[in-house]
Formats: structure tokens, C-alpha cells, sequence
């Protein structure tokens, strides 16, 4: 036994909306993502004896989340994919779209999801913290327990794979300029856009 | 003209990560390199897309069964350990001892290990108190439940965690009330069962192959196999009040609504036939371990949590489980 499920259930309700959306932008899945999120907070509540205060509270949930989301990754990674939804997304990918087709966001959505699933857990992870949540890569260090220097080369080695597989939906996309990701900020874990819940 | 820049290159030095020289000479390849330009702003167009991904939202069912699983959590721990003298609440945990205090994480660097368990229940956790309630069932039900007492009759498979005298059951393990699921639109039966185990991940073929044994011996013993080809299950031989309309939410077996259980089994199955419906623990939480034949031969094994049901599988694990022999 570890934590107590009240004050523990208050700071799952503080940070939820920021873990679900780690959690279900790494997994894609709903159920998957809830079954996780699920499991990382139970992990917590038990390892809270464990947490020393040696890391910000939210850096330390963030961890267990992401941490609950790559076992899972591995753990599907590991035995032959059922779900149709995966299927779908592949055969999406394997085909490919109208290049520049604007008609749906979803597609767009099914192919950059594909897309992640082809890279190792390691980089998605990043990807996930640093471009698609905005967290700064110091942030995304602290949670994932990797310098800076590791989240850099793996979000550019990422970027890199990923880029055949989005090819066709790159056309007209919007563009940042030079250095956009190389975000520094570090200290609180807050994501630069999305996200929404506030700060512990 | 320098050499062209690799995807990866480029993608470092956006971000920043290449050293200066490679850099500068990164940076003088790109002024001059229509190809290489393009390159780099479909890079800026990828991190461009990952931001713009949509993702649902975060639906509300899922804050109240996290709360609940929480607050079903809290109820497996000490206050069940006491009923069940020299037996650990949740086997296989790491570190599942019985700690005296918790970290207090948001006062990091100060009072950490001041932090006191709540004595009592917030509304927050009594939402999930049904939950609780069920988990609280399930614990007494398997650690108070009758111990087999031929020694021969212990399964392998299981860790010294697990209860010493044998396989704990639950009194209702042997008269568990048959059941139903959907298969195909058919209806077919199972009667669950409550092993006592406490699956574990690395364990779970091991744990489902001796699960499937005593499932066995307790047919034998009831004269009845305790899952049925969907199809061949009439009501007649239904246990009244599980099958009665209406009647079954009342009912529970090991602490889960019936009319859950029948539902959860009905959404994994999907179809399947049913070999066995363990109710217990998986990784110390509550959990049901359904075990259907595979299409191609042998098994699947599936763990649900305990907000499984028809609508939601909660599943927690799955495994394929071969055909012995």
C-alpha cells in the first residue's frame, strides 16, 4: 500500500487531461490509451512511498504514464497486431492518399498515427512529448529520464523516418522555420501548446 | 557545390544538434541547394503535422473508473491484509510490503515522507466506492474462502506468494451459477470460476493451464462441464436467477454483478467459445481471466479489469496459449 486515494485521486484529476493526452497520442487507441492511464496511475498510487520529491510531482506522474504507454507499445509490438483499426491505419499508409487531398482531417490523423508506428518506441516517445504536445526537450528529458542531447537525435532521427511516410501529406502543410523545434526551456513540465489542465 | 544533406542531418540541425562546424557548413550547403532547402522545410512540415493530429478527448467514463480503480486500490491494502494473516494483500507487488507512510509529492524537497494515508473516504473516492466494494468482496472471497486440503491438488505454477496449503477457492467456486454469453448471436454457458490466483504477467499460461485443470476437476466433481458450445445452452438448465430476466443485475458472483460478468465475457469472446471465466486477481487488482479457443487451435487468454463489461473490455492483458501436448 502506498498512496492515499484521495489526495492521489485529486492529483490524477489535476494532471488527467495532460496525461490523456500523452497517452492517447502514443497509443492511438481509446480503450488502450484509458487501460493504460489506468495502469500507471494504480503504479503510482503504489510507488508513491517510493517518490522521494527528488523530481517535480509532475514530471514523476508524466513518467509513469509515458512508461505505461511504451510497455504497452512493446508489449503489442510483440504478437501480431488484430485490432482492425491498426489494419486499417496500415493499409491507409500502404496506399497512401490524393496528395494535398484536404477532405479529412481523420485521414491525416490515421496516416501521421501510422506513420509514428513505424519508428521505435524510443523515438515515438519523443515525437510525442516534443512535437506533437509541445513539451520543451528539457522536459521531455526530465520525464523520460534521457539528456537533452538523447531527446534531440532521436526527435531528428524520427523526423527523419518519418518523412517518406508523410510524404503525401506534406504538400501546402504548414511550415515552422529553422530550429522550430529546438525548444530549451526547462523547469516546470508544461507543454508548449495543448495539453489545457493547469499547473500542480 | 558540397555533398547533399541526409534526411537526418538535416532533422539535426533543426534541432540544433549538430556541432559548429557541420553546422556552418549545413547552413552554406542550404543557401545554395534548392534540394536540399526543400528537404528541410518538408522536415518543418513534419513536426508541423505531429502538432496538428487531432486526438479525441479524454472521454469522462474514464476519470470516474480511474478514480474508482484508486479508490478499489486502497481498499485491497491493509485493511484486507488483516484478514488474511500470512498472506501478503497483493502478491508478486514490488515492494509489497505494507509501508507506514507515503511521499507527499507536492511537498517535494519538504515534508515528503510526512504525508499520512487519509483515514477517511473523500467523495472523490467514494465515487468509486462500488468498485471498492466489489474488490473488497473478491479479497475476503478468495483468502476466506475453503482451502483445498489434499496437498496433491496444489497446482504448479504458483510462487510461495500464493496461499501455502494449497489453492484458496472460494466457497462459491463450486457452485458458481451458470451463466451466459453471446456467441454468433447464440447464447451459449459458462460458469465462472474464483482460483484464488493471482496471475502475474510472466506466469499467466502456467497460472491459466492450472486454472484450467481445477476448472476441470470441478466440473467432474459437479458432473457438468462448466462452459457450453454456443447453441447447445437451453435456460432449463440455467441457474434460475442468473438467467431470469431482470434478475441477474441483483446477482454476483465473487463480488462482480452478474449482469456484468456475462457481458464482459459476451465482448471478449466476440464470438469465441469460452473454455473458462476465472474471477481473481491479475497482478494483485481486480481482475477476470477468460480464456476462449482460438480459431486456429489452442487458446487465447484475455485479463479484464473490473469495469469489464458489454460495452468496455477493460482489457488488461492477452496472451495466446497453445494447444498442450
Amino acid at each position: 500500500m502506498a498512496g492515499d486515494a484521495d489526495a492521489f485521486g485529486q492529483l490524477f484529476l489535476r494532471h488527467r487531461d495532460r496525461l490523456w493526452a500523452i497517452a492517447i497520442r502514443t497509443l492511438s487507441d481509446p480503450d488502450e490509451a484509458a487501460d493504460a492511464l489506468q495502469e500507471a496511475m494504480i503504479s503510482a498510487f503504489r510507488r508513491a512511498d517510493g517518490f522521494r520529491g527528488d523530481s517535480a510531482v509532475t514530471t514523476w506522474l508524466h513518467r509513469i504514464v509515458v512508461n505505461a504507454c511504451l510497455d504497452r507499445m512493446r508489449r503489442k509490438a510483440a504478437r501480431p497486431a488484430s485490432g482492425s483499426a491498426d489494419e486499417a491505419a496500415l493499409d491507409s499508409l500502404a496506399l497512401g492518399h490524393a496528395i494535398g487531398d484536404p477532405s479529412a482531417a481523420s485521414d491525416t490523423a490515421i496516416d501521421v498515427r501510422a506513420a509514428l508506428r513505424t519508428l521505435p518506441p524510443g523515438q515515438q516517445a519523443v515525437l510525442v512529448l516534443v512535437d506533437m504536445l509541445g513539451y520543451p526537450v528539457a522536459d521531455a528529458a526530465a520525464i523520460l529520464g534521457i539528456s537533452a542531447g538523447t531527446v534531440k537525435s532521436r526527435c531528428a532521427r524520427g523526423r527523419a523516418r518519418l518523412l517518406p511516410h508523410l510524404a503525401h501529406l506534406r504538400q501546402g502543410g504548414p511550415a515552422t522555420g529553422p530550429q522550430a523545434g529546438n525548444r530549451s526551456a526547462a523547469g516546470n513540465v508544461s507543454p508548449a501548446r495543448g495539453g489545457g489542465d493547469d499547473q500542480s | 557545390m558540397t555533398r547533399h544533406v541526409s534526411a537526418e542531418a538535416l532533422a539535426r540541425y533543426r534541432e540544433g544538434d549538430l556541432r559548429r562546424r557541420r553546422l556552418s557548413r549545413v547552413r552554406a550547403h542550404l543557401a545554395g541547394c534548392p534540394r536540399c532547402a526543400a528537404l528541410d522545410r518538408d522536415l518543418a512540415r513534419v513536426t508541423a503535422l505531429l502538432a496538428s493530429a487531432p486526438a479525441p478527448a479524454m472521454p469522462p467514463q474514464v476519470t470516474d473508473r480511474i478514480q474508482a480503480a484508486l479508490a478499489a486500490e486502497r481498499a485491497l491494502s491493509p485493511a484486507s491484509a488483516r484478514h488474511t494473516p500470512g498472506q501478503p494483500a497483493r502478491a508478486g507487488q514490488p515492494g509489497g510490503g505494507q509501508p507506514q507512510h507515503a511521499g507527499q509529492p507536492q511537498h517535494a524537497g519538504g515534508g515528503g515522507r510526512g504525508w499520512r494515508l487519509a483515514a477517511a473516504w473523500s467523495p472523490l473516492a467514494a465515487r468509486g466506492a462500488a468498485v471498492a466494494a466489489a474488490a473488497v468482496v473478491i479479497a475476503a472471497g478468495v483468502y476466506g474462502g475453503i482451502q483445498l486440503t489434499a496437498g496433491g491438488q496444489s497446482a504448479a505454477g504458483h510462487s510461495a506468494a500464493e496461499p501455502a496449503a494449497g489453492i484458496a477457492r472460494s466457497p462459491a467456486m463450486s457452485g458458481g451459477p451458470l451463466l451466459h454469453y453471446l456467441a454468433g448471436g447464440k447464447k451459449a454457458g459458462f460458469t465462472p470460476v474464483s482460483t484464488g490466483t493471482n496471475f502475474q504477467p510472466r506466469r499467466l499460461r502456467s497460472q491459466v493451464r492450472s486454472a484450467l485443470q481445477q476448472d476441470e476437476r470441478l466440473s467432474a466433481e459437479a458432473g457438468s462441464p462448466s462452459t457450453s458450445a454456443p447453441g447447445t445452452t437451453s435456460t432449463q438448465n440455467a441457474a434460475p436467477n442468473a438467467s431470469a430476466p431482470g434478475a441477474g443485475s441483483s446477482q454476483s458472483f465473487a463480488g462482480l454483478p452478474v449482469a456484468a460478468l456475462q457481458g464482459c465475457v459476451t465482448r471478449i469472446a466476440a464470438g469465441s467459445r469460452v473454455l473458462l471465466v476465472d474471477v481473481g486477481r491479475y497482478q494483485g487488482r481486480p481482475a477476470t481471466v477468460i480464456v476462449t479457443a482460438a480459431p486456429g487451435g489452442g487458446s487465447r487468454i484475455w485479463v479484464a479489469g473490473s469495469g469489464c463489461a458489454r460495452s468496455d473490455s477493460d482489457l488488461i492483458a492477452q496472451a495466446s496459449l497453445p494447444a498442450a501436448g
